[in-house]
């Protein structure tokens, strides 16, 4: 037996502290996914925790030797459904948060069988690791500090559009050496 | 992509891009829908940029998860014990069943109690009395209490902010706000278990929620089924049995007997319905009887004297220039206004050292004009201070709030690069250069909030020049919990809300903080001339949020 089927087996008897574990083991792929199929405006990891949680509720459905990944994906995207719901009765959400052609392709793309977004996830810290020191710490003063776009280009002694224009730049770069090591990992 | 879409979808992945421009970006992404994929793509890449940079804290996310699952059984056993209790106290006499199976029914309710006694039960709120309890997310927001009071036996303040966990009402009346939107009345006696923005567990007593816009679908949970909001009001009762009864007073709601299932019946404004258990999914009519919101809330706060803010400044000073020591208005202040003095200066010096009094105060429609005047701040740099009577003391448990009035006059930017910039900011006299909590209005419009002249939130809002604008700042300290800032700016015409606002213009993660501060630092500088008004700090919403 699997350290998966004998933490879910302890799970089945109520034991938290191997819920926990499974927890543990799959956060990672879980809000990733969430995260990067959540639309603008909605809680990612609040649908990765009611993932799990409807997942310990129905834990007794769970039958040995199944796919467990699959069915917590199920989940998942049953989740991320109701949240898109809850987004969507917004009555101006499509002004203020998302255009709707990028809020369809996202559900679009959370109901596909795809779920190795915790995969891409590990590669972009990889690709993340490559950039110079100057751009990790654009990005750090972007996404952990929140600086305004004015700050960032203050510090750096750049205008508030190049600044604009790097971030944007390295998106592409970055998805571009994401999507190269998902290639080699196929080939 | 083209060029104009790269434009917008660069600014868009900024948070700049305003209705227009989403309205533009929209058109060019239909007219382009070979380019959707790669935007998502790049929407991907956004979002993991930030779950790395700020939240991919694997430990934290277990951990909160737990406590939510904990929280989650416990209620269950919770209402099972309640059922356990119910069979019990009710069948002995009636039962075919010999009594032996009654004392174990009670039997069992007992073991659970106990049970539940012993289990590190999930806090459903930041206070002193759970202050060992490691750190959860706050979903919801306690707005109003009126005789209120909580089992087991905790202080709750007004503003205070609300984990996911048990709640239980022993007596009096509160409301709720949950981050969503939704307004929850509730009155004692009521055990509710907070579960996320968007839902709530009614494991016994009776609520109003009123859940509009963007808190639609809003979910409240029961032993007999879910009701879910489709942007109403209603209110939802349960009864010791697990009996509940939904009444409807404007919209729609859903009942939806089980999780995954579909809805089995739609009630409209003015039906009520009654469902014993979840065996019932259609459940039967029963006579439409509930208060509204307003009435309820109404009935209480006629009983809750009027608030009052512990400092107040409307600048009732003669018209034109005038030293700051002379300016000793107000209330709740520990001496007059001043300039810097000591290890508060800095290279660059004040432009001058005088107050300038401008003869009106500033009017916020739908605030109006006050009898005083208004402090002006003149192009270049200035600064100015004031203490307060009684500090904000961040090692404490409380909940501050702060608003004023401003207004900024002419250029944000002038021609030689140099920038307009408002910040008040509230610093530690014994530290100065120390803990610190700032709101500004940069060159850029935007407002932001600032912890410690570090971390910088910005307000996904646009604030022009010459526009009067009201901002409202809270500050949740915690004694062993994290502190939490949120900022609201209200531009003129819009409604100021009955509570508090949710969500706010923006808000600061939770940051650990022990200053005491008790300095009202007021700094202008740039091109552009400021007008400030109307400050004043309280405990509660009401006490700096005048009344239209």
């Amino acid at each position: 037996m699997s350290d998966l089927e004998t933490e879910i087996r302890r799970a089945q008897a109520g034991d938290l502290d191997a819920f926990e574990s499974i927890i543990r083991r799959f956060e990672g792929p879980v809000r990733a996914w969430t995260v990067a199929r959540c639309p603008a405006g909605g809680d990612a990891d609040d649908v990765a925790q009611r993932t799990f949680i409807e997942i310990f509720r129905r834990i007794s459905e769970y039958r040995p030797g199944s796919d467990f990944r699959a069915w917590l994906f199920t989940v998942a995207r049953f989740q991320l459904r109701a949240e898109i719901t809850r987004l969507q009765r917004i009555a101006d959400y499509h002004q203020r948060y998302m255009p709707r052609a990028l809020a369809d392709e996202l559900s679009r793309r959370a109901e596909s069988e795809n779920t190795d977004a915790g995969l891409r996830l590990e590669y972009l810290k990889t690709c993340l690791q490559k950039l110079d020191e100057n751009t990790r710490r654009i990005l750090a003063e972007r996404y952990d500090e929140g600086l305004p776009l004015e700050e960032i280009a203050r510090r750096a002694n750049r205008s508030v559009g190049a600044i604009k224009k790097s971030l944007f730049i390295l998106r592409g770069k970055l998805h571009a050496c994401v999507q190269n090591k998902a290639a080699g990992e196929i080939a | 992509m083209s060029e104009r879409l790269d434009e917008l979808w660069s600014a868009y992945l900024e948070g700049e891009l305003d209705a227009a421009g989403m309205g533009e970006l929209q058109t060019l992404l239909e007219a382009e829908p070979q380019e959707i994929s790669l935007a998502a793509d790049m929407y991907e890449i956004h979002r993991w940029l930030g779950l790395i940079h700020q939240g991919e804290d694997s430990e934290s996310f277990a951990h909160a998860t737990r406590q939510r699952l904990q929280a989650d059984r416990e209620v269950f056993v919770g209402s099972l014990k309640d059922r356990l209790r119910n069979v019990a106290q009710e069948r002995p006499k009636t039962s075919r069943w010999p009594k032996y199976v009654a004392f174990a029914a009670a039997g069992v309710a007992l073991i659970l109690a106990i049970q539940l006694t012993q289990k590190n039960v999930s806090p459903g709120v930041i206070s002193a009395a759970n202050s060992t309890a490691p750190a959860l997310n706050p979903i919801a927001t306690l707005v109003r209490a009126e005789r209120a009071r909580w089992e087991p036996d905790v202080a709750l303040l007004e503003g205070q902010r609300l984990e996911a966990g048990a709640l239980r009402l022993g007596t009096g009346s509160a409301v709720l706000l949950f981050d969503s939107g939704a307004v929850v009345a509730v009155k004692g006696p009521t055990d509710l278990n907070l579960e996320s923005r968007g839902t709530l567990r009614l494991i016994q007593g009776r609520i109003t929620v009123r859940a509009e816009g963007d808190a639609a679908g809003f979910t409240v949970r029961t032993p007999a089924g879910d009701a879910r909001d489709l942007g109403t009001e209603f209110s939802v009762s349960v009864q010791v049995s697990g009996a509940s009864e939904v009444h409807v007073r404007q919209g729609e709601v859903a009942w939806i007997p089980k999780a995954d299932a579909p809805p089995s019946r739609i009630l409209h404004a003015g039906e009520a319905a009654r469902f014993d258990s979840v065996r019932e999914a259609e459940g039967h009519s029963i006579v439409f009887a509930m208060q509204s919101l307003d009435d309820f809330v109404k009935q209480f706060s006629a009983s809750i004297p009027p608030a009052t803010p512990a400092a107040y400044e409307g600048f009732e000073y003669p018209a034109g220039e005038m030293k700051p020591a002379s300016a000793s208005g107000g209330a709740g202040w520990a001496g007059a206004w001043r300039t810097r003095r000591g290890p508060e200066l800095t290279r660059e010096a004040d432009a001058n050292d005088s107050l300038f009094v401008a003869p009106e105060s500033l009017a916020v429609a739908p605030l109006s004009e006050t009898s005083g005047g208004a402090l002006e701040f003149p192009p270049g740099l200035s600064v100015r201070l004031r203490q307060l009577a009684e500090p904000l003391d961040l090692g404490s448990d409380a909940v501050y709030y702060l608003s004023f009035r401003l207004r900024r006059v002419g250029p944000a930017v002038a021609t030689g690069r140099e920038q307009s910039h408002f910040r008040l900011t509230l610093r530690s006299s014994a530290e100065y250069w120390g803990p610190s909590i700032g709101i500004g209005l940069p060159a850029s419009g935007h407002p932001t909030l600032q912890l410690h002249g570090r971390d910088t939130y910005v307000a996904p809002v646009d604030i022009a020049s010459d526009t009067n604008t009201l901002w409202v700042l809270k500050v949740v300290s915690g004694r062993a919990r994290p502190d939490e800032a949120f900022l609201k700016v209200f531009k003129p015409g819009e409604a100021l809300p009955r509570f508090e606002p949710a969500p706010w213009s923006v808000a600061t993660d939770r940051f650990p903080s022990a200053g005491v501060l008790d300095l009202v630092v007021l700094t202008g500088s740039g091109p552009g001339k400021h007008v400030f008004d109307e400050l004043r700090v309280g405990r509660t919403w009401d006490s700096v949020v005048p009344k239209e």
